[in-house]
């Protein structure tokens, strides 16, 4: 209780930034998360080499209340462990987060217990998200039994049912086994499982990779019902950009640890403007015969997460690279309204006097 | 006109479960010309990557042919020897798949894999060999292939993984590569790299490409001609742009519309009621039926539907388009 | 669960009756046994069984050299037997299994120690070990069972940390820990019951192991006292008479033969069982 009041006072130590924290449900500020290997350099040597991942790397990120914050990025650009480490499932190397304006970065167990209820995770694949020793009741009945949100048998029965109907299963399938169920359905019961706590942040974490084009279009569906009638916040973490567009009103570019991009999902998709989103983008083969398909090969290959290029980490592959990118870091500038680019092309263009690590809502 | 390279006519494979028979492909018609890429779409479970397997006899174990035939360059596979059969694998048709991981073998390293498969059917011996896969390296965009040749497979990226794996494939200059979902496990931008690559390999060695995917994009991309299976059956067969443009089954039209796409947003994505499931000891009727939005009285008392024409190259399993 | 796919498997089945049929004699040796298995009666030592020439209804498989009946002193040895596989295999198993679940969940610095310690203890040749346990110890069948835990709990450490390093991975334990569950329920609730198949299958296997250890003590004296019966001991006195009465050491052999195999068909069998029911439903 007492760390809850004191980050409470603590984050009003600006006018300023108090007033922007409060609009946001999450926000990170300076996040990294690095993984450290030591290797020996040779079998049977005695030096080695510290080489560092920096899978979450000086990251702010803001995802305001009903709001859906699409996260994309190819594999390995961090998106997964951003995700689990915003909900503290990973420990943060540096850096901070704030759910509904607590500095939750340093919470102990019990106090995090508290939080979690609020913000919830479901993951990528249907198989090994469910404990395939239990039934389907236990797995979703398990988070109220925690909470102490239940009492009694019958109750907790209604309750599952209940969770179960919102996401479209039936009452009798609370007896079922896991392996019982096809992956979409599975994925429906991890849903059931993270909104049992009535949670106000969602990270959802490649939920629909696993699934067919047609079960895709389903749980994307109950997703969006879901974020209306439980006014919930989601985290939509997908390497797939077509899925990203249906359901995100905003949308971050994640690359080697940091975002390039982030703008209100029209303008994504419609004006992009970091030359790896505009990559990504025209890489996607588009199911239409009269679009033409003109992908813009990248050179080469992301490099290994431990060896950073220097300057602008995109550099190496950009088809526009010019001299300043490999001796300069990038910053992520807001250059229009909520559109944020971290790329030199963009030098002195950005909004007067805002950053976008201080901009307001837009 | 000339004879079709590929010719699958009426292939059946089924699997014989506690539960029943599972009728994993059946009733399969495909030609495929010299130096066409052909699609084959579906769902998973749909039988598409069974077919691409039986052109190889790769079928796994407790799946029997149950009839059809596979003529390649007239000759049935079917009937063919175990040895005849090895002589055609990896030369005339060569197999890239999905996993670029799994694809090859862990404990050899690059320059081993690709030198094995030219001695084992061109007959080269090593230091041939290992000149002619270096410069294959080299065409195929593989980096520094000198120093990478000499890796193992799980010092590479899976991109250039699959590199290699589209190398061994085309080494021999086959006449057929059946692709089974080659770029499913990349990004998309490798994706972009691979989908190119192959475009070009293809229309270089006039190889033709059997394109086993669940992606429309892919095919619209690359295909010259696909074909749509659902539940072991084709539903729908047309050259790529006709299929595209006017679609004539239900499930093909289905599955445009549940499609999210990157270039316009939906309010709602159209979602298919209910799934394929299993077709074990399905009736003898149309499959899509349970899911068919357009469905009248007269699909469910027909026992049989075929495979028409429609229009000139376009082929529709659909008691509507009689 | 399904109970049926336990009783239509053959070796489940075999390995089950003969557990059963272990576990009953263990049980009724003194109310079904015909003799005193000490009973000596020096006028009729060395009788062949009841189906040989020479042999009585009375000593159905004969006598050893002492005139004592060989039949019963089987039935009591049966007794030693699953006493020492059953003691023996729950310890061993006990902290074998603790500390795999341990070394696996927080991997890391523990793991580290808990592995080193293993390595070094499996270092040691186990039947040498155990006969130099043994020694220090003294004889006795607790000592036995004692002796079987020291030496046999690495092997359930080993396998088991495999396994849990297996499902750890999962993401249903990730998502336990999302719901705010602490560590020792996450490990008790979640990761433990997905490893008990492996355990039963290795459970079986350490059975079969322990009896035949017994048997290897007690052939060199080093096991039990003399005045109890065990089949390793009946074996060790048998193999002087092997000529003349062959069935002193053979019965015993055929006990010890038909509980190890009995044990291992039916860990395979649970084997069978219990993994490719999960792998079948998932098959398209």
């Amino acid at each position: 209780m007492l760390q809850i009041i004191l980050s409470v006072a603590l984050s009003v130590d600006e006018k300023g930034r108090f007033l922007e924290l409060h609009d946001c449900l999450v926000k990170t500020a300076n996040l990294k998360k690095y993984y450290s290997e030591e290797r020996r350099l040779a079998f049977f040597s005695v030096g080695s080499v510290k080489s560092v991942v920096r899978a979450v790397d000086n990251l702010d990120l803001h995802i305001h209340r009903h709001e859906v914050l699409g996260l994309v990025g190819e594999s390995g650009c961090g998106k997964s462990t951003l995700g689990k480490t915003i909900l503290r499932l990973e420990e943060p190397t540096s850096g901070k987060i704030f759910f509904e304006n607590q500095d939750i970065t340093h919470y102990s167990h019990d106090s995090l217990k508290l939080i979690r209820k609020k913000m919830q995770i479901v993951f990528q694949d249907p198989a090994s998200s469910l404990n395939p020793r239990k039934t389907v009741f236990k797995i979703i009945s398990q988070p109220l039994n925690v909470h102490g949100l239940v009492s009694g048998k019958r109750d907790t029965i209604d309750r599952v049912a209940d969770l179960l109907q919102k996401v479209g299963l039936e009452r009798d399938h609370m007896d079922r086994y896991p392996h019982q169920f096809s992956g979409g359905q599975r994925q429906r019961i991890c849903i059931a499982r993270a909104i049992a706590l009535s949670p106000t942040f969602l990270v959802a974490d490649e939920v629909v990779s696993a699934l067919d084009v047609s079960i895709q279009a389903q749980i994307l569906n109950l997703l969006m019902i879901l974020k209306n009638d439980l006014n919930l916040s989601i985290l939509f973490i997908s390497h797939d950009l077509s899925v990203v567009r249906q359901i995100s009103d905003r949308v971050a570019v994640m690359y080697m640890g940091r975002i390039v991009e982030t703008a209100p999902s029209e303008n994504l998709f419609s004006a992009p403007r970091h030359p790896y989103t505009r990559a990504l983008l025209s890489a996607i083969p588009i199911p239409d015969v009269q679009i033409g398909w003109n992908p813009v090969i990248l050179k080469g290959e992301t490099p290994s997460p431990s060896r950073r290029p220097e300057g602008c980490s995109f550099h190496p592959r950009c088809p526009e690279v010019f001299d300043l990118c490999d001796k300069e870091d990038v910053e992520l500038v807001e250059i229009s309204a909520g559109h944020s680019v971290a790329c030199h092309l963009y030098r002195g263009q950005e909004s007067p006097g805002k950053t976008a690590s201080s901009k307001d809502t837009p | 006109m000339n004879d079709p390279l590929l010719s699958i006519k009426d292939l059946r494979i089924h699997f014989q479960l506690p539960q029943g028979t599972l009728q994993a492909v059946d009733g399969v018609c495909l030609d495929i010309d010299k130096g066409q890429i052909m699609g084959l779409v579906g769902e998973s479970g749909g039988g598409k990557s069974m077919v691409g397997l039986s052109v190889l006899r790769l079928i796994p174990e407790g799946g029997r042919i149950v009839s059809g035939e596979i003529l390649f360059e007239g000759k049935n596979l079917l009937a063919l020897s175990d040895d005849e059969m090895r002589d055609i694998r990896g030369a005339d048709i060569s197999m890239i798949l999905q996993d670029p991981l799994t694809s090859l073998n862990p404990s050899f390293r690059i320059k081993s894999q690709i030198v094995d498969v030219l001695k084992l059917h061109k007959g080269y011996d090593k230091k041939e060999a290992e000149i002619i896969a270096t410069e294959l390296l080299h065409n195929i965009g593989f980096p520094d292939p000198e120093k990478n040749i000499h890796k193992f497979p799980h010092q590479l990226s899976g991109g250039m993984r699959q590199r290699v794996v589209i190398a061994i494939a085309f080494s021999c200059n086959p006449k057929l590569i059946i692709a089974d979902e080659p770029t499913t496990a990349l990004d998309v931008t490798i994706q972009a790299q691979i989908l190119r690559l192959l475009k070009n390999l293809s229309q270089e060695y006039q190889t033709s490409v059997l394109f086993v995917t669940h992606d429309l994009g892919i095919v619209a991309t690359l295909c010259d001609r696909v074909a749509v299976i659902y539940a072991g059956e084709l539903v729908e067969q047309a050259l790529t742009r006709e299929l595209f443009t006017n679609p004539k089954h239900p499930y093909t039209k289905a599955l445009f519309r549940s499609i999210p796409r990157h270039d316009k947003r939906q309010d709602q994505l159209y979602s298919i009621e209910g799934m394929m499931g299993t077709p074990i000891d399905w009736p003898a009727r149309c499959k899509f039926y349970p899911r068919c939005s357009e469905k009248e009285k007269m699909c469910d008392h027909a026992d049989f539907v075929d495979f028409v024409t429609y229009a000139p190259d376009h082929f529709v399993r659909c008691l509507k388009c009689r | 669960m399904q109970i049926k796919r336990f009783l239509t498997n053959g070796k489940v089945l075999f390995g089950g009756f003969i557990l059963l049929l272990l576990v009953f004699t263990s049980i009724m040796a003194p109310y079904i046994a015909p003799h005193d298995p000490n009973e000596q009666d020096l006028t009729a030592t060395k009788m062949p069984p009841f189906w040989m020439e020479g042999g009585a209804s009375e000593h159905l498989l004969g006598t050893d050299s002492l005139g004592r009946d060989v039949l019963s002193r089987l039935l009591y040895g049966s007794r030693v037997a699953m006493f020492v596989a059953v003691v023996g295999t729950f310890f061993a198993g006990l902290i074998g299994v603790t500390l795999a679940l341990l070394s696996g969940f927080y991997r890391g610095a523990i793991d580290n120690l808990i592995s080193r310690f293993v390595d070094i203890w499996i270092s040691f040749p186990p039947i040498l070990l155990s006969i130099v346990l043994m020694a220090v110890l003294g004889t006795g069948l607790t000592k036995v069972a004692l002796a079987i835990i020291l030496v046999d709990w690495t092997r359930f450490c080993r396998v088991i940390r495999g396994e849990v390093f297996n499902v750890r991975e999962k993401d249903f334990i990730l998502a336990a820990k999302a719901i705010g569950l602490g560590n020792l329920r996450i490990i008790l609730k979640e990761l433990f019951p997905n490893i008990v198949p492996l355990l039963t299958v290795l459970v079986t296997l350490e059975m079969g192991i322990a009896i035949i250890v017994e048997a290897i003590l007690s052939f060199v004296g080093l096991s039990v006292e003399a005045s109890v019966p065990a089949w390793g001991q009946m074996i060790a006195l048998g193999r002087l008479y092997i000529h003349q009465a062959w069935w002193i050491m053979v019965f015993p052999m055929v006990c010890i033969i038909t509980s190890v195999l009995g044990l291992n068909l039916l860990g395979d069998g649970l084997r069978e069982v219990l993994d490719p029911r999960l792998k079948v439903m998932g098959m398209k």
